[in-house]
């Protein structure tokens, strides 16, 4: 799964939802931290990531501040807003409907 | 609530565009260089651990311009951006401004007074209370019927007509050869 067109459909946002729902984060960590839960099986590739923290952000479902990163510099971090963790609980219950879809249909006895 | 934010990102990504331009700038770059510190620590020269970089990040214009259109107010800066342009071309070549507008404006307004006369002639009912009771007087012999389609110029005025009304009945000596005629 190295390329972004791996990734299941539309379940970018769903990733980049959960993962800023912990705590606030910029581009970079996200990525780092989806890989790295993910034990490197996903790589979310910037390409999608900064086009699709954009479009979540028009959405008013992340909000962006400006803040420091690890390392001292100025970043942008983004955290979820109230009407972002409506929109994450609506993602996850389609992910368990559509996953739970999929299994029933790839383990068919 | 969402909405008021969504409209307020949108007036923010209009109206201080230079402002969210230069916040996505600094963000990309920010990655990039996380990128090289990581490249670095891996034992790249920094020279190249930047290389590596900007490659595995990719197209930054294709990025920035995805983020762009993720703003959703791609459209509206394009159409100004598409009006100055025009605005500009306008003003290297004012004759051909000048022939472009007059030739849109002598089509539009003859288009527009053919379609009014049309519209008001055939489209719309006449502008009269039971206009299927509306009648032409004049001469028959001479003018036809007009349902025939053949108006030949002897139809009588109104004031003629008013005048016809008002007058004594016709004695035989007045009448002209044919008398006067309704044709419906």
């Amino acid at each position: 799964m190295g390329k972004p067109s791996d990734l299941v459909q539309g379940t970018l946002d769903l990733l980049i939802l959960k993962t800023i729902s912990l705590e606030p984060m910029h581009g970079w960590a996200i990525a780092k931290r989806i890989q790295q839960i993910s034990d490197d099986v996903l790589r979310v590739q910037q390409g999608s990531l900064y086009p699709a923290l954009h479009r979540l952000e028009q959405q008013a479902w992340i909000t962006a501040a400006w803040g420091e990163s690890e390392t001292g510099r100025k970043a942008k971090l983004y955290s979820l807003t109230r009407e972002g963790r409506e929109q994450l609980d609506k993602e996850l219950a389609n992910w368990d409907r559509l996953s739970t879809a999929i299994n029933l249909v790839a383990r068919m006895a | 609530m969402r909405s008021a934010d969504k409209l307020r990102l949108r007036l923010r990504s209009l109206f201080l565009r230079s402002r969210v331009e230069a916040e996505m700038a600094v963000e990309i770059s920010f990655h990039i260089d996380q990128l090289t510190a990581e490249n670095v620590a891996a034992g790249m020269s920094s020279r190249a651990a930047r290389h590596a970089a900007l490659r595995s990040f990719g197209g930054v214009t294709q990025i920035e311009e995805r983020c762009r259109e993720m703003r959703g107010t791609k459209w509206i800066e394009d159409l100004g951006r598409d009006v100055e342009y025009a605005l500009r071309t306008f003003r290297r070549s004012p004759l051909f401004a000048l022939v472009a507008v007059l030739s849109l404006a002598i089509g539009i307004g003859a288009n527009t007074a053919i379609f009014s006369l049309i519209t008001a002639l055939l489209l719309r009912p006449l502008p009269v209370p039971q206009p299927d009771r509306l009648v032409a007087i004049g001469n028959p012999i001479r003018t036809g019927s007009l349902s025939d389609g053949s108006i030949r110029g002897d139809l009588y005025s109104y004031p003629m007509y008013r005048q016809i009304r008002t007058a004594p009945a016709p004695s035989a000596a007045s009448m002209p050869p044919a008398g006067p005629g309704l044709c419906g």
